[in-house]
């Protein structure tokens, strides 16, 4: 039984080799079938709102550069919204740049994980906002 | 010994002030100035770097070597102006003669000069072939090591999947493709999801444009951050076929950079001209 088992994650990225790549390694850190992805921020916003009465989605782990709506829209939108204002967000991207990393921190992302990265690099960077968003657990 | 330094190039004469602009440099820079407009460059450029005082004289000079250059069709710009020195030109009408700008850039463009930055080349190269092995050694567990690069001429270099992204700047533009044999792109997908494949499915096929995003966005940092090219975030596509071949519309020839795994070779094409 980890942190992660119980979480809900929500995996955005337009390419489906990533989102197997970080759903391997959440399971590996003990993430349970709760795992929903989706291929852009548009889809996302969508199953945000779709599961939020119900099964509600706790963490977003969200790309950057994608068709229709970018990640750090999703992540705008999420913190402009009073339901998922607190939703925790840890943005894999490959954007490097520092302006960008700035701009995602004045956002309101609570960490970055520049791809390429090992699993050790994406273990710390998610227990650091697990840590953040969920003390209790 | 000159108050001021001169150096032209690319038809652009940059001219460097001495700390003091009094009477003195009045007189040498309008001997020099009578010299230019003999055959003048595009642009001249005066930097103020390091100007602590401005005389009267010197205005005149300024304004007469202006209507000159304006007379010949070529352009007077400065840069480098403390905001002292730059208020006493304002205070004097004197910056509508000297045009103040940003930088050589904005200058050469305010003149009609082609910006271009340095076309392919080592500088530019290294950051792909960097970002190439840190992501197929970090990411995927594939250790790589670059070949020789070289310009593609005529020769056939195919291919069965590819990822291929295109190359924009506010200097030029162009494409990258990441192209792999089938045999190569399956066993990096092993290492990469630790599944085995035996062909190329369309489930497997966006890790090719995958990888390609990671060394695009690494190398994109680097040369933004250290050169400036501001080249523009892309999203990639991917080709799969069999002997496939990458035809880049671009008239400059491609740069191939061929890297070796224990599977085999795959190659990174790099294509640009100045847009």
């Amino acid at each position: 039984m980890s942190i992660f088992t119980d979480l809900r994650f929500l995996v955005v990225d337009d390419m489906l080799t990533m989102r197997k790549i970080i759903g391997q390694q959440l399971k590996a850190l003990g993430a349970s079938t709760n795992i929903v992805e989706a291929n852009d921020g548009t889809t996302a916003w969508e199953i945000l709102e779709r599961e939020a009465a119900s099964k509600p989605i706790q963490f977003v782990i969200s790309d950057w550069n994608m068709p229709q709506m970018k990640g750090i829209d999703l992540l705008k939108k999420c913190r402009a919204h009073a339901t998922y204002k607190d939703i925790a967000f840890l943005m894999v991207t490959a954007e490097a740049e520092a302006n960008q990393v700035k701009e995602a921190l004045v956002a309101g992302v609570d960490n970055y994980v520049v791809k390429p990265f090992t699993p050790a690099a994406f273990e710390e960077k998610i227990k650091s906002v697990a840590a953040k968003r969920f003390p209790g657990k | 010994m000159s108050l001021f330094t001169v150096t032209e190039k690319d038809n652009v004469t940059t001219v460097q002030c001495p700390s003091a602009l009094n009477s003195a440099a009045a007189a040498e820079f309008t001997i020099l100035s009578q010299a230019w407009t003999q055959n003048p460059s595009k642009l001249y450029l005066i930097d103020f770097a390091g100007v602590k005082s401005l005389e009267r004289p010197v205005f005149r000079a300024f304004v007469l070597f202006h209507q000159a250059l304006k007379n010949s069709g070529c352009f007077l710009a400065s840069i480098n102006a403390a905001p002292e020195i730059l208020a006493v030109l304002q205070a004097n009408g004197l910056d509508s003669a000297l045009s103040p700008k940003k930088d050589l850039q904005e200058a050469m463009s305010h003149a009609g000069i082609q910006v271009s930055r340095q076309k392919i080349d080592v500088e530019f190269i290294n950051p792909f072939i960097r970002a190439t092995q840190v992501t197929l050694e970090t990411q995927a567990n594939t250790p790589v090591k670059i070949g020789k690069p070289y310009l593609k001429r005529d020769e056939k270099i195919s291919f069965d999947i590819a990822g291929v992204i295109s190359l924009t700047s506010n200097a030029f533009k162009g494409s990258i493709a990441l192209c792999f044999p089938a045999k190569v792109f399956l066993a990096i997908y092993s290492n990469l999801l630790g599944e085995k494949h035996d062909v190329i499915t369309k489930e497997i096929e966006d890790a090719a444009g995958e990888i390609l995003n990671i060394i695009f966005g690494q190398a994109k940092a680097e040369l933004n951050h250290k050169a400036g090219y501001q080249i523009q975030k892309a999203i990639p596509t991917i080709v799969r076929g069999t002997n496939l071949e990458v035809h880049h519309l671009t008239r400059n020839v491609a740069v191939i950079l061929p890297f070796e795994t224990d599977s085999g070779v795959f190659h990174l094409e790099i294509s640009t001209e100045a847009s």
